[in-house]
Order: C-alpha cells, then sequence, then structure tokens
C-alpha cells in the first residue's frame, strides 16, 4: 500500500495499481490511472467502456461479467484489449477505480 | 522491487515482513512441521523426500522452469528443495548440528529466508518431476511444505490468502460476488442463451435436494461464461435433475486455494464446502472445470476429512460429460465444432487427478478434428498457471509466466496448427488468456463445456429422440443408440494421436 498523487488527488493505491477508494475516482484521476497504464489520451470508445464499468459496479459492488461488458458496451474483447492493453480486468478496471478483480478471473 | 531472489518478485516487501526478524518463528514452525502428529496430511513423504534426494538430477530434465529458463540453476527442482534441507539438516537433525559442513547443512539467515519464500513460488507444483523421480521424491510437495511453513508465520500472497480463502469463507466465493450480482449473472447468461442459441436454456439457482448440485469456479462466472453457459445446455440437454448455488447458501465457489500453501486454509475451506453441500442436500457435488478442485475434493479431502462426513459423491464435470456421452443421454455431433481442436491436460486433473481419457473421449465426440500436442498425458508441460500463479501479476510475474512455462505451450501449441485450445481448468485458461496475447498466438480458448454445448444434437434433430435414459447407466436402448454412433462414424470422430512419452525435443 502507498500513497501516490493522482491529478492533484492524494490516493492509497495497492501494490498492484489499484486505488483503494473507490469514492476519490473522478474523470481526472482516470486519466491519471490511464498513464500508469501507458494509455495517452482517452477515446470516446475509452469512456464508454470505463463509464460501464463503474456504473455496474456502483450497483453491484463487483466488475460485470467480460461477456455482459462486450454485449452491453458493443465492443468485442479484441477490442476491449487493444483499447486497454493489460485486459478488462487488469487495465480498464483500474482506470474506471474499481479494486483489483480477486478470485481465478 | 529489491532483488532478492532472481529478477521477479511474487511476495512484496510487504508481504514478506522483510524489515521484521523472522529466523526464530521460520524454525518453530518448522519443527512442527516435521512432528507427525501437528502435519498429520503429508508428514510421512515431507520427512521422506527431505532424507532420501541422492542429486541424480533426473527431476530437473522434465522441469518446465528449469528447461525453459536456459537451464538456470536458480531453477533447479533440487537446487530449491536443499534450500529447505540445508536448514533441515542444520537445525533438526544430530549430524548437521555436530558437523554442519560435512553433512551440507546451513546456517539460516534471513536473506536465505527471502530467496526461499520466492523461489517456493517459482514452482507450480506441477509434480512432472515426481512422475520420473526414481526413488518417489517429491520437490512439488516439498515447495508446497516450504509455503506451508512460511504461511504459519504469516508469509502468503494475499492473491490466495487474504483475497482468495479469507474472502471465500466470509463472502462465499473467492471473486467477492454477493448474491445480487451472482442472481444478475445467471438472468443474464439465461438471456444470452436465448439470443445466441434460440431456445430457453434454465440455470436452477439453489435447489434443494438436486441431484446434482454443479459448482464451478466463481470466477468462470464473469471471466469464462462461455463454460458455465455450456454446462447449462449440457445438464438441461441431459434432463438433470441439477442446481447451482449462490453465496446465499455457503460456499458457492469451488476453488480451495489452500491447496497451493496451507493445510489449515485447506481445512477451512473444505469443510465450509462440505457443509454447503450437505445443505443443499446434493447426490452428486459436480466439480465445475477447475483442476485443483478435483484434486482437492476427490482426493486430498481424504487425508483430512473423514469419509462419513462427506456422504455424498464428487464427480469431475469431464466424468459426467463422459458417461452421459457414452451413454448415449446426451447426442453431439462433431461437425459442429469443425476447427483444429488441441487439448491441453490440467496438471491437476491429469497427473494429480487421474482424468487423461475422459476429456479426450469427450472432444472426440464434439470435434473433428482433435490434436494432440506433445508429450500430453502424464508428461505434458504446466501451463505455468498452476498453484495460483495465473492470478498471480504483482512486479514484472507475469513476464516470468510468460517468458517460462508460458514459452512452452506457446510452441508447442504453434506445433499443432489448432485454433482453439480446449482447456479444462481455470488458472489454466487464465493462463492461456495471457500467453495467446504475450504471444500473439492465433488460437482462442475454449472450455471442455463450451464445445460439448455447440456440439448439441436437440429436439428434432436427435436420432435418439423418443428413448428414455432416466435410468443411469443406460439400458439396452443406450446400448444400441452408442452402436448407432459407431456405425455412423459419428462418435469415433478421426483424430491424430500423438505419442504421450517423450520424443520431443527437450529444450536447451
Amino acid at each position: 500500500m502507498s500513497e501516490i498523487n493522482l491529478a492533484g488527488v492524494a490516493v492509497q493505491i495497492d501494490e498492484d495499481g489499484f486505488i483503494q477508494d473507490t469514492g476519490k475516482w473522478n474523470e481526472a484521476v482516470a486519466k491519471a490511472l490511464a498513464e500508469t497504464e501507458g494509455i495517452t489520451g482517452l477515446s470516446e470508445d475509452h469512456w464508454k467502456i470505463i463509464n460501464y464499468l463503474r456504473k455496474y459496479y456502483l450497483e453491484f459492488g463487483i466488475a460485470p461479467m467480460i461477456r455482459k461488458l462486450c454485449k452491453e458496451t458493443g465492443y468485442d474483447l479484441k477490442t476491449i484489449y487493444e483499447l486497454f492493453p493489460s485486459g478488462p480486468a487488469k487495465g480498464a478496471c483500474k482506470i474506471a477505480g474499481l479494486p483489483k478483480p480477486t478470485g481465478c478471473v | 522491487m529489491r532483488k532478492v531472489f532472481d529478477d521477479y518478485r511474487a511476495l512484496s516487501d510487504q508481504a514478506i515482513q522483510a524489515r521484521s526478524p523472522r529466523r526464530a518463528a521460520f524454525l518453530e514452525a518448522m519443527g512442527k512441521s516435521l512432528r507427525s502428529g501437528e502435519n498429520r496430511a503429508f508428514w510421512l513423504p515431507y520427512v521422506l523426500s527431505l532424507d532420501m534426494c541422492m542429486k541424480c538430477g533426473t527431476c530437473a530434465e522434465v522441469c518446465p522452469l528449469y528447461l525453459s529458463s536456459g537451464r538456470n540453476a536458480l531453477y533447479h527442482p533440487v537446487y530449491r528443495s536443499d534450500m529447505l534441507r540445508k536448514v533441515y539438516r542444520r537445525y533438526f537433525t544430530l549430524s548437521g548440528k555436530l558437523f554442519p559442513k560435512v553433512v551440507g547443512a546451513e546456517d539460516l539467515t534471513e536473506e536465505k529466508l527471502d530467496a526461499m519464500a520466492e523461489n517456493f513460488y517459482r514452482c507450480t507444483v506441477c509434480r512432472r518431476c515426481a512422475y520420473v523421480c526414481p526413488v518417489a521424491i517429491d520437490n512439488g510437495l516439498l515447495a508446497r511444505e516450504g509455503r506451508k511453513i512460511f504461511d504459519a508465520i504469516g508469509i502468503a500472497p494475499d492473491e490466495l490468502k487474504e483475497k482468495g480463502t479469507r474472502l471465500q469463507l466470509e463472502a462465499g466465493n473467492a471473486t467477492g460476488v454477493k448474491t445480487p450480482a451472482f442472481r444478475d449473472m445467471v438472468e443474464f447468461m439465461e438471456e444470452d442463451l436465448q439470443d445466441t442459441r434460440g431456445y430457453q436454456v434454465q440455470i436452477p439457482v439453489d435447489k434443494k435436494g438436486a441431484e446434482y448440485l454443479v459448482m464451478h469456479n466463481t470466477g468462470d462466472y464473469p471471466a469464462f461464461s462461455e463454460t458455465v453457459m455450456g454446462a447449462a445446455e449440457i445438464f438441461q440437454a441431459a434432463g438433470a435433475d441439477w442446481t447451482v448455488n449462490s453465496p446465499d447458501t455457503g460456499i458457492n465457489d469451488v476453488v480451495n486455494y489452500g491447496v497451493f500453501f496451507s493445510d489449515t486454509e485447506f481445512e477451512k475451506v473444505a469443510r465450509a464446502q462440505v457443509r454447503t453441500v450437505r445443505e443443499l442436500g446434493a447426490r452428486v457435488l459436480v466439480i465445475g472445470e477447475c483442476g485443483h478442485a478435483f484434486e482437492a475434493m476427490k482426493y486430498l479431502i481424504q487425508r483430512l476429512i473423514p469419509a462419513e462426513e462427506r456422504p455424498f459423491e464428487v464427480k469431475s464435470i469431464l466424468e459426467v460429460y463422459d458417461e452421459w456421452i457414452r451413454e448415449g443421454r446426451i447426442e453431439l455431433d462433431p461437425a459442429k465444432n469443425p476447427e483444429p481442436v488441441v487439448y491441453h491436460d490440467s496438471c491437476k486433473a491429469g497427473r494429480l487427478g487421474g482424468l487423461y481419457e475422459e476429456p479426450r473421449r469427450i472432444l472426440k465426440s464434439a470435434c473433428l478434428d482433435l490434436r494432440e500436442m506433445t508429450p500430453n498425458r502424464e508428461l505434458s508441460y504446466c501451463c505455468g498457471g498452476g498453484s495460483g500463479f495465473a492470478i498471480m501479476s504483482k512486479g514484472d510475474f507475469l513476464k516470468f509466466r510468460m517468458e517460462t512455462y508460458g514459452k512452452i505451450k506457446e510452441e508447442q501449441i504453434r506445433q499443432t496448427g489448432a485454433g482453439v485450445v480446449a482447456l479444462a481448468c481455470s488458472n489454466c485458461k487464465g493462463q492461456f488468456r495471457d500467453i495467446i496475447n504475450y504471444y500473439h498466438l492465433p488460437v482462442r480458448i475454449a472450455g471442455i463445456s463450451e464445445l460439448v454445448a455447440n456440439a448439441l444434437v436437440r429436439g428434432r434433430d436427435r436420432r435418439s429422440e423418443g428413448i428414455t435414459f432416466a435410468q443411469a447407466g443406460g439400458g439396452s436402448a443406450a446400448r444400441e443408440v452408442r452402436e448407432d454412433h459407431d456405425h455412423r462414424g459419428v462418435v469415433a470422430s478421426p483424430a491424430r494421436e500423438g505419442d504421450p512419452r517423450p520424443g520431443f525435443q527437450e529444450r536447451a
């Protein structure tokens, strides 16, 4: 656990770089988290996925199923990997301010 | 992260408690591990493996890590086991206490502890080495015993403990899925099956007294849902009385990460799982596509929980499909899966669970072109996701998995020319997903359930329609149907058989 400054906000991150207090997330934090993933500039496509992940997480307390994410956003898995090279769980969830997915996912 | 052993770190400085002295606690925990009463499950093979090694090196010649790393001496299985042996000799044998140098005993230091903890998390406990050792030493078991000692002093990867066994015991699953999310997932899968297959598939949840309780790895719901959906189609097609269970019923996750690092955690999770199955009153607990869960519930549990406390049958989902296909209870058309498919033997389902022919019979019935990578079966190479590694990615650990174990699998798969890698284990699925991405392999992964469901012959197309298969084991009608299949060459589809024995060029 360590504290870093993301877009002027002091946030605790875990050893995998996921923020601990999802309440501290905002769009500027998302952009800063994206840079830690080597993604500069979030496109409309990125935001569509990020916003869906957050919406689902706030309702159910967990990241959505990959298959549901693809179906609801209209992006196939290949495109999601192109947008978030670390993948939907380790990449997109991190930028959306979700905790790191656990278990065999 | 600070270098303590090789170029990688599986455990952070925080996890490894780098700032506090651990030596005395380690020796005390190791002392306990060497007393049969305090290590009842594995004491005998453990002490024999500590005492017996004759340093012939046969193990190294089959170790996927040692071979793929260009024979890096740090990864020699005996080097790893000797880290523990040197401490054993120095502190727990008379000769080592009196003449340490003569018997290869060494003092334990804090630095050696760091290196040891890391090295125990380089071996996936695939036990390919144990299969060939002339004196039956199990280096995998020693790596696991080492992890047990570390866990006893509070050192374990958080992926496996804090966010693994502990989360599972608290939330019902290691994925942290609560019941509303679980229900949402099931609902989505039912809708999606209706959309993609064009017919209704029901996924019963929390049904009491069902014949089959199908417990998947809960991670399969969000990550590999095609497996869960496929299983639902198959159980429905077979007319089975079945159910899945939500976290409301207790444990709804078949994983047990205690298998990887702790008997204490193993037993807690297994007991909670047994309680859940008993309360639901299922006759058969069906282990979903999860290698270590099969080893855990079928075999390891026998060492820890008496049989009378487990009044239900345990079957791998592979055994169930295999039986149903042979009985004619489900009918498959392999032409529906025309792409070349290669099966990867999960170490836990295969070497440790004995399931070699079941997946192959299933896939021959479900796919037109089943291929083999070489070597396979008993000598299959671990994918590198084993023992929880597939979900460990701190620091450069992903690179470690890809550049060692993963490199072998990448090459094996390319050689088969297959477009689909069929897998029966979630750890393997996670690891192969990463291998495909890392090496840009033009293949996809598929669960066995997904391929079988895709090949299902349903309703009016079924030649066997009208025949009842309610009797387990099938009757003469079932046999007739089977013969009919054979006659038409449907079940016995062409497949390339690889030689299961060496012949594969071991890598230098």
